[in-house]
């Protein structure tokens, strides 16, 4: 059957959908898309606390965005100022996760203290204090 | 030659990547530097102009710069996901340090205001 004919028909269209095996041939063996995920990663109890920690941070944050509603002259404006909103509630947890991905094991402990030191609510701390 | 595979990665990828984060890191500037012209008029207009936190005002101009050029710094070695993510991160970061940024204007607004 020619490619022309083949793209006219249906038969065999249904295994496009599927997701390709981890055996798959070339692309798996080629590393360019060998999931890290699938990597063993312990990540101990310093791993959970930084998560714990990481959802309180973004707690806080969201405690931070009601607390101070904000209008926008513009849609536009009001559109990116949520998006970035959005971006600084989502951040511990995804300082976090881009850690426990990205990082050598060595190094996660060192990055995830540094993440909650950044990425805390600091606009909390500083209305309390103030 | 073989030819090339779906999700392999091109060189260029990260740098296109690269340049979408750009945009999204300069418009933070725009807006730390539209705060940097409007505010003082602002604090000009309550009488409280020599409060003015002009340190605050320009490190909010440098800092999304300077987390951009981290976060390629950190990414350099990583594959195109890895990139991503950290220029993510910092542009989240730089997101939260303008609401810290914000709410210290506030306060020193207020504190200026009561004392």
């Amino acid at each position: 059957m020619s490619r022309d004919d083949d793209a006219l028909r249906w038969e065999g269209d249904e295994d496009l959908d599927l997701e390709p095996s981890a055996d798959d041939g070339d692309r798996a063996r080629s590393g360019a898309a060998a999931p890290a995920a699938r990597e063993a990663r312990p990540r101990g109890p310093l791993g959970w606390l930084a998560l714990v920690l990481a959802l309180a941070a973004t707690v806080g944050w969201i405690v931070v965005m009601f607390a101070n509603p904000v209008q926008q002259p513009s849609l536009l404006g009001l559109v990116m100022y949520q998006l970035g909103e959005l971006l600084a509630v989502i951040a511990p947890l995804l300082w976090w996760w881009c850690v426990d991905r990205l990082a050598p094991l060595e190094r996660r402990a060192p990055w995830w203290i540094a993440g909650l030191v950044v990425t805390a609510p600091w606009p909390l701390v500083a209305g309390v204090l103030a | 030659m073989s030819a090339r595979q779906p999700h392999e990665e091109r060189p260029g990828d990260a740098w296109i990547v690269a340049l979408l984060f750009a945009l999204a890191f300069g418009y933070d500037t725009v807006e730390a530097v539209t705060n940097l012209q409007q505010l003082p008029l602002l604090y000009a207009s309550a009488g409280i102009e020599a409060s003015t936190p002009w340190w605050l005002l320009i490190a909010s101009v440098a800092l999304p710069a300077v987390l951009f050029a981290l976060s390629l710094w950190i990414g350099r070695r990583m594959r195109l996901v890895g990139k991503a993510g950290v220029m993510l991160v910092a542009l989240a970061v730089s997101a939260q340090a303008s609401l810290l940024a914000e709410q210290l204007a506030r306060q020193i607004a207020v504190a200026a205001l009561g004392g």
